[in-house]
Parts: structure tokens; sequence; C-alpha cells
């Protein structure tokens, strides 16, 4: 145990002295701090502006004129996606979908203007977050640091001195990656001092940014095995260093987009317009509910003259139009949930198999861990569409149910000819200020964590397959 | 000694070295690999447009038919518009994983329209595809590293650059045969992979051309950067490490940090006040006197003036004159949001300037026509389209022509 930390102090010792090393230490703590700081401003900004914009939709709503409900359901409402509170530390997907949905009757619109559209392709170099950096760029520069902790004492030919004067193979290691593990924790203090901010201020975090520092930890301590063991299995520094980059640039840059395709080819998916046409057919079985005569809604007519023992539409105690209305709804809204639902299913396939992909890249699997327990990933993201979705229908069939009781058939069916018959189907706008709010808080803390913990469990795998190569590299100097 | 024979010497000992030509042939098979993906995704998004445009007809056909009216027939029928991948975005699929490249639009509103998203996986665009110009921006850089960064380092740490000195006499005429056959082993790693997808695809002369010379310019520029440290008098550990840090400075840390400046100088428009501008004015136009719609309407749209007044609450040519007038009211809004995004992209040339990463990708998309400037160019192409759908309906709807389906066959078509 002294000896390890007495070689732990002298490769600190000397790092301090080496004027690379130095400056490599110096830009990585940079790069960690900046992206801290740049990703909690701009997402303070975003936050105040979709609240913002949220208030002026809401307030909009609330302030529309008497009218027909009708009216309203095409008038329709807009939600806005706030970002989760840990997208501070991990963005995720954030940048890559849509930000606000527009609500209206008969249709299930899609999230539109995503950040990563409205920007330049340098969205596509990666996101200036702290999960990024610790996760792409801090690896890299350990390895910087790191590649020739061991290499360079075999070089300079002090590897056999020191273990002619009674230094254990095992000792040596562990103190070089004891020194290198230093340097990873000084990675991780942003992220560190985030997490106890942010855990102050949302308590109800606490859990899934544990998974997030666990896991970012384990994420790191398998590079620092790594790089201390293949700089000591090499015979040359500049070997360990090509041997390094190169497994670098396998594990986070070449095998993710590999996982990419693969996905891609394997579950190929139906663009926006296909199903679109696919919904359109199956909506004319529906029939339109604008039309109380279509042909879709002759067995419900039948029904609710039944139900209310009466011979004609015009006899019904309430309006023939709204319950056309509603059932439409009811209708159409059952076959845009099912093809929005397969849809989803297969998105969440492509992303399962990405996530397949941690078994052969660590580096996917504290990405994937990342985004889970921070909720922006793609579940949280249908989430957030089916929660509009729910708002949405809710809505909707709020302003039909008052299209039902609230207006006369006789005035309702003459209206686009009659000018005062129209003048009678208007409602009060006092209805539209019992618009509720929308709050998407995303998934539960819970549920984050128990998606990110078979990632964690491989992250683990990885720290166990790294300190396997330390120790068959301890082994092998002290056969030297 | 003709230079030839020396070049070919050269070569010679080049091809001997295992490590070098291992290295060459990893990264021609990845080029070959990321072209065999960008092709398989082609011809999908190939199969894909021709499938959906036989379902567009047929659901076309099927809505007006089945329309009692003009107005009816705008309402119901959506045509499709679609952006082609050209025939070299097998190499650099760019923006077609964000910006969708199919898009059903009618009559209505288009600013309630054009911006919708297609169904793109997030997490899939995330990471970004495999393809060519990732694997000439990304990791040509770091195989050329490998191949070159130890020429003259490795022959003075192993204590032969006196021997090369006797031997050849002139010995910057061996460095630079050195540097030129390596440069080549690279040129031809890339080159082929690239003009063997080209041949299978029947890419245009120009454009294959056009990114031969992106390659060739990527492969000098990383070489002369390569060479400026191989030159120095240090050991080779630390050229690599001095190396592998140019390397992540142009490819990950320039990159991001234009991306924060740009952030900051070009702010950008939220998409949303778009949206909620032209929603408002659509809606508000059914509380107004039907004047208030009209008169805007007929002042850029004189032809109309004179027809029939509106007298009824609902009328076809009030209600496509309102959706015109939420475009119209819109539309400065809408071309600032565009604006932004196209200053946002002549920034970024500011950052390839510095970073040959992002130079290289801009340059393959802007060659393959998946660029920003290529997604901007798909709207102007969709407005046009849609213009001339709205004026076909017009004399239809204003001169309240009793519906004949036959008319519709002179419906304008989409030309990508």
């Amino acid at each position: 145990m002294k000896q390890t930390l007495r070689i732990a102090a002298g490769e600190w010792t000397h790092l301090l002295r080496t004027r690379l090393a130095v400056l490599t230490l110096g830009l990585l703590f940079t790069l960690v701090a900046i992206a801290a700081w740049n990703s909690a401003e701009q997402l303070r900004a975003e936050a105040a502006e979709r609240l913002h914009y949220q208030q002026q939709a809401d307030e909009a709503y609330r302030a529309q004129p008497d009218r027909h409900p009708h009216r309203m359901v095409h008038y329709g409402h807009y939600v806005f996606r706030t970002p989760t509170p840990l997208a501070v530390i991990d963005p995720g997907v954030d940048a890559f979908t849509g930000r606000s949905i527009f609500l209206e009757g008969h249709r299930r619109n899609t999230a539109t203007f995503s950040e990563a559209r409205e920007t330049s392709v340098l969205t596509r170099f990666g996101t200036v977050s702290p999960a990024f950096t610790l996760q792409v760029l801090v690896p890299l520069l350990m390895i910087l640091i790191g590649f020739s902790s061991v290499a360079r004492e075999r070089e300079r030919g002090i590897l056999l001195q020191l273990l002619a004067q009674g230094t254990r193979g095992r000792a040596l290691l562990q103190g070089k990656a004891l020194a290198l593990a230093g340097v990873a924790a000084l990675a991780l203090l942003p992220l560190v001092l985030s997490a106890l901010w942010l855990g102050v201020q949302t308590p109800a975090e606490s859990a899934p940014l544990l998974v997030l520092l666990g896991g970012h930890a384990l994420y790191l301590a398998f590079w620092v095995g790594v790089i201390v063991a293949v700089s000591a299995l090499a015979s040359q520094a500049r070997t360990a260093l090509i041997v390094l980059i190169g497994l670098w640039a396998l594990l986070t840059v070449l095998l993710p987009r590999l996982a990419t395709d693969v996905a891609v080819v394997a579950r190929p998916a139906p663009n926006q317009a296909e199903i679109d046409i696919r919904l359109q057919e199956e909506l004319r079985r529906v029939g339109d509910s604008h039309n109380i005569e279509d042909p879709g809604f002759r067995s419900f007519q039948q029904q609710v003259l039944e139900q209310y023992g009466v011979a004609s539409i015009e006899e019904l105690p309430v309006n023939y139009r709204g319950l056309v209305s509603l059932q439409g709804e009811a209708e159409s809204s059952a076959v845009m949930d099912r093809l929005s639902a397969e849809q989803h299913v297969l998105q969440r396939e492509q992303a399962g198999i990405v996530r397949l992909f941690a078994l052969v890249s660590p580096y996917i699997a504290a990405r994937h861990l990342s985004m889970s327990s921070a909720g922006t990933d793609l579940r949280n993201h249908q989430q957030f569409l089916d929660a509009a979705e729910a708002h949405r229908f809710a809505l909707i069939q709020g302003l039909n149910t008052l299209h039902a009781q609230e207006l006369d058939f006789a005035d309702d069916s003459a209206r686009s000819r009659d000018p005062l018959a129209e003048q009678r189907t208007r409602i009060s706008s006092e209805f539209w200020a019992t618009l509720q709010q929308f709050d998407f808080a995303g998934a539960a803390a819970a549920e984050r964590v128990r998606t990110a913990l078979p990632l964690l469990l491989a992250l683990l795998a990885w720290l166990v397959l790294s300190a396997l190569l330390l120790r068959h590299a301890a082994g092998k100097v002290e056969a030297l | 000694m003709t230079a030839l024979h020396s070049l070919r010497r050269e070569a010679a000992l080049f091809v001997r070295n295992r490590s070098s030509i291992a290295a060459l042939l990893l990264l021609a098979l990845l080029a070959g690999l990321a072209i065999g993906l960008g092709h398989s995704e082609v011809q999908r998004q190939l199969a894909s447009i021709e499938r959906v445009r036989a379902l567009d007809a047929t659901e076309r056909e099927a809505a007006l038919a089945s329309a009692p009216d003009f107005g009816d027939a705008a309402y119901a029928a959506f045509h499709l518009t679609w952006n082609p991948p050209s025939d070299l975005a097998f190499a650099a699929m760019g923006q077609r994983d964000i910006a969708p490249w199919m898009l059903r639009v009618r009559a209505l509103a288009l600013e309630g329209q054009i911006h919708e998203t297609d169904s793109f996986n997030p997490e899939l665009s995330l990471t970004g595809r495999f393809d060519y110009a990732f694997v000439m921006a990304f990791l040509l850089p770091l195989f050329a590293i490998l191949v070159m960064y130890d020429m003259v380092s490795a022959e003075r740490e192993a204590g032969r650059i006196p021997l090369l000195v006797a031997s050849s006499g002139a010995v910057h005429r061996l460095w630079a045969l050195r540097a030129l056959v390596r440069v080549l082993g690279l040129l031809l790693a890339c080159l082929l992979p690239l003009w063997l997808g080209a041949l299978l695809v029947g890419t245009s002369a120009a454009s294959l051309s056009g990114a031969s010379v992106i390659v060739l310019l990527n492969v000098l520029v990383w070489a002369a950067v390569i060479l400026v440290f191989a030159f120095r008098p240090w050991s080779s550990a630390v050229i690599a490490t001095s190396l592998s840090g140019v390397w992540l400075a142009t490819a990950l840390i320039l990159p991001l940090a234009g991306k924060v400046a740009i952030d900051r100088l070009e702010p950008g428009i939220d998409g949303a006040q778009i949206a909620l501008l032209q929603r408002e004015t659509v809606n508000d136009a059914w509380d107004l006197p039907k004047q208030a719609t009209l008169l805007p309407f007929f002042a850029s749209h004189p032809e109309w003036a004179d027809t029939a007044p509106v007298t009824q609450p609902f009328h076809w040519k009030w209600y496509y004159a309102f959706q015109q007038r939420g475009d119209e009211v819109a539309a400065e809004l809408s071309q600032a949001y565009r604006a932004a995004i196209a200053r946002r992209d002549a920034l970024t040339g500011w950052v390839a300037a510095v970073s040959p990463p992002v130079a290289v990708q801009r340059a393959l998309q802007s060659l393959a026509g998946t660029d920003v400037q290529a997604s901007l160019a798909y709207d102007a192409r969709i407005r046009a389209f849609h213009e001339s759908l709205r004026r076909f309906y017009y004399p239809f709807l204003f001169n309240e022509e009793p519906y004949r389906l036959e008319a519709l066959r002179d419906l304008p078509q989409f030309e990508p």
C-alpha cells in the first residue's frame, strides 16, 4: 500500500513537471468546467423561453372570444417541452427532437422545430455538455496523459531498476493507476459539484444522479485500468499511444456509428409521409365527423336513437352533431394511437439494438446510462409525445362535449347559411378559461433508474475486464 | 538513380512495413463499408420515395373522387413533395437523417404544414450515420498520423540517420519520396472505395471529380500538418501525443467551441413564433368581418377582387383567402427564420476554415446536396409548388364553378 502511494505520488510529481501533461490537465479541467457552465446557462435560458411560450399560448387560448366549440377544436393549443432538470448534465436527444406540438382536433401532430435542423452541421460533432466531455473527450485526454506512465520507465531502463530494488509489479501498476485515477477524479469534480447542487435543489432526482455519477466513475475507471495496462504491456511508449488511440476511436467514434447503421438496416422504419397515408386510409373508414350523414356513423346513429329511445336525431335532448364529433374523435384517436404506438415500438427496438452494443463498447453503455437516468433519451421523448396526446384528447373531447350539450341541433345545422343561427352557436368565452395546465414532468426517477441499471451492470463488467487486464499486465511486468 | 527508380524502392520498403499496410487496408475497408452502407441507405430512400409516390397518387384520387366541391377537394387532397438523394448522397448523408426529404402539402396555409418533421429516431440522429464523409473527416486523420508520424523520428531513434545520409546523398529527396509514398497509399485507400461506389451508382463525372479533389485536399492538408511535427527533433512519443492533440482540437474542440460561439452570435428565431402567428391570423378570421380578410387578400391578389361578394357565414373563397392571409402575415418572420439558419450556416464556414474535419464534411455534403443549403432549397421548392397549387384552385373557388373531376387532371405536378 505504501509502495502504491509512493509510486502514485511520484507519477503526479512527474506529470506536474511535464509541460505537455500540465497543458493537457488544464485543458481537461477547463473543458469540463466550461461544458458544465455553458450547458447550465443554455438550459436556464431555454426553460425560461419555453415557459414564456407556454404561458403565451395558454393566455391566447383563454382569451378567445365567444365561439362555436368546434372552432376551438380547430384553433387548438400549443404545448412546449421544458427540459428535465438533469438535462444540464446530459441533454441527450433534446437537440434532435421537436420542442413544441400543435394540438388540434382530428390530428395527432408531430413535435416540430428541432434545434438540430436550425443549427449548422456542428451539432453533429457533439454537444457541449458535461456528459459528452466526460464520455468522449476525457478518456482521450487521459490517454494522452497516461499512455507513457509505465512504458516510459521501461524505455529508460528504470523499470528493471525499480523491480530490482524490490518494487512489486502489482504495486507499480496500482500506483500508476491511482495517479491516473486522480486525473479522472479531477475531471469528475465539476460533475460531482453540479450533482450536489442539483441534488439539493431537487431531492427527488438524487437516485438517478447517483446512478449518473456512479456510471461515469465506473466508465472512467475502466479507462484508467486499460491505459495503465496497455502502457505496461507495450514495448514502446509510442506503441502504447497508438494502440490506445485506436481503441478509443473504435469504442467511442466508430462503433456507435456502426450501431446506428445496424439498427437502421435491421429495423427499417417507414417515413412519416407513408404513415400519414396509411392513417388517412384508415380514417376514411372511420368517416368524416363533420358530416353527420357520413356512412361511417350510420350504426352509431342507430345506437344513439335506441339509447335515448327517440325516433329521430331532431328529438334528441342533446346536439347530435356534437355526439358525432365525440364519437369520431374517439374512433380516429384509437387509430392514431395504434399507428403511433407501432412507430414507438419500432423506434425503441432500433434504440434497443444500439443499446446492445454496450456489450462491445463501454462508451455506448455510459452514454445510454447517462441519457436514461437524466431522462433525455428516446423513451422520455415518446412519453412527452404520449402525454401531449393525452392532453390533446382530453381538451378536444371537452370541447366536443360542450358541442353536444350547449348547442341547439337546429341552429348548429343551419349555421353555415344563417347568420343568426351562427350567432346562437357561439358559446361563452368563459368555457375557454377552464383550460387545463399541461404538466409533463418526465419519467419518474425510479423508472429511469430501472432503465439505467442493466447498463450500470454492463459498465461494472467492463471495469472487471479492465482490472483483469491490469492484473495480467502486472504479472507480465513481474516476470521481467 | 532515376526518380522513378527511387520511388519504387521506397514503395517496396513501405510495403514491407506490415503495420502500415494493415492500417491502410483497414482504412480502405472502413471507407468501403461506409460506401456500402451509404449506398444501401440511398436505395432504401429511393424505394421509399417510389412507394410513397404511388400511395400518394392513389390516396389523392380517392380524396378528389369523393369531394363534393372544389373547396373540399383542395382541403382533402394532399400532394407529395420529395427531395431525392443525389448521385453522391451515398458518400455524405448530411442532413438527411434530421431534415425531411418527403413532405405532403395541401392548399391550406403553408406555414402550418412546412415545419412538420419526419419521424426520425432521435437516438439514431444523435450519433449520425457511418458514411464516407465521416470516415474522411474523423478517421482518415488518425490513419494518416499512424502511417506518417514516426517517418523521421523512428530512423533517428534507430540511429540510422547517418547511414541514410551516406547512402542517398540528398536526404531531403529521400524524405520527400517517403512522404509521397505514404500520401499515395492513403489516397488509394480513400479513393478506390469511393470510385467503386460511384461506378456502382453511376455518379456523374463532375460530382466524382469534385469529391476526389476534396479527398485529395484533405489528405494533403493532414500530410502537411503531420510532416511539420514529424520533422521536429522530438521523440516519436511526443510527436504522436502532439498530433493526437491537434486532431482532438480540430475534430472535436474547435467545432464545439464554434457551436457555442455561433449560438451566441446568431441566436436564431424560435420557429414556434411563426406557427403561433400564422395560427392566430387564420383563426382570428372566423370572428372578424369577412372584409377584414378579403380586402387585404384582394390587395395581393387583385385579379379576384371583382368576383361575387361573400354573403354567407361560410364560403370557401373566404376560407382560402384567410389561409393565404395567415401565410402573408407570417411571411416576414418565416423569412427571417430561414435567413437566420442560412447565416448560421455561413458562420460555420469560418469554423471550417480552421477545422479540416468540418471543412470536409461541409464540402462533401454541399457537393452531395445534403447540407443546410440543400434543405433550404427543398423548402423553397415546396413553397413554389404550394403557390402553384393554390393559384390553380383560385379560378374554381372564386368563380364558384360547379365541381368537375376532369378539371383536376391539370393539377400542378411537383418536380423535384
